[in-house]
């Protein structure tokens, strides 16, 4: 499929469709950074953590109820702004999602091992 | 421990296998020549469905029980590091998990019904995109493996 500019659209079928999993799939990428950040942070961090037993009830309903808040709006204001939605933007949101994932996996693991066996 | 947060601990189990299962399903059937769209939306969906069902019953057991009960019991007795690296990563990690599962079946959902077509070329923008969701649903399936294996990690501690 061409859009007006003769690129392949990601769009197929449904135009509002594709622009919202070219949105989502950036979203998702700030959203698994900031759930990566936060969760090293909080626990390097009391206050942090504190507040969000505080506000939340547990820590990890705070982080889980903030990450799919973020994800949710993110995903609705990108998809209002006129992000690239071909299918080479889209591409690469996914192959940059890709490679946030294993980094925040990577990063959360490597984490709780230096808490776990390197600090007393 | 109760038979309600019982059948929640053996729900977050099972729900959690079947999305593993279903993003395994997605992984291989992208990996095909020609990829069956009805079967890579209908497997994403519920791969997303039940990781959410999972994340669900696994957060109320965590937050109401394991806290509470379990943590002291695996902190005191011969294996501490399996709830300070295990538990403490499978907890987190899990909550990468459904967003990295959305934009799977969204993208499959608005795209997979071109994939016959537009991926033939090895360097077009849709061959790239099926390579890309390749890898995502084969990182959400190693990921949910990991996060299997640690559960299995911290239930041999408690005892």
């Amino acid at each position: 499929m061409q859009n007006e500019n003769g690129k392949n659209s990601a769009e197929g079928g449904s135009a509002s469709g594709g622009k919202i999993a070219s949105s989502a799939a950036l979203s998702a990428s700030v959203t698994v950074a900031l759930i990566t950040l936060v969760t090293i942070i909080a626990d390097l961090n009391p206050p942090l953590k504190d507040w969000l037993k505080s506000t939340f009830s547990h820590h990890w309903i705070g982080k889980g109820v903030l990450a799919a808040a973020i994800f949710i709006v993110l995903t609705f204001l990108f998809r209002l702004m006129s992000l690239k939605t071909d299918a080479a933007g889209l591409s690469r949101k996914l192959a940059g999602l890709f490679w946030v994932g294993v980094l925040g996996a990577l990063a959360i693991f490597g984490f709780y091992f230096y808490e776990a066996f390197l600090v007393g | 421990m109760t038979s309600f947060l019982q059948i929640l601990l053996i729900a977050h189990i099972i729900f959690g296998l079947l999305g593993v299962i279903a993003f395994y399903a997605v992984w291989m059937g992208l990996l095909k020549h020609k990829p069956s769209p009805r079967f890579l939306k209908f497997s994403s969906l519920w791969g997303f469905i039940a990781l959410v069902l999972s994340w669900f019953t696994g957060g109320y057991y965590y937050v109401a029980y394991y806290g509470t009960t379990v943590k002291p019991v695996i902190k005191a007795g011969g294996y501490p590091w399996a709830h300070a690296l295990f538990m403490e990563a499978k907890e987190h990690v899990f909550l990468l998990l459904p967003f990295l599962a959305a934009v799977v079946a969204l993208v499959i959902w608005f795209w997979s019904e071109r994939m016959e077509t537009e991926t033939a070329t090895p360097l077009g923008s849709g061959f790239q995109i099926k390579r890309s969701l390749v890898l995502l649903s084969g990182l959400i399936t190693v990921l949910g493996i990991i996060i299997t294996l640690a559960g299995v990690i911290i239930s041999g501690a408690v005892r």
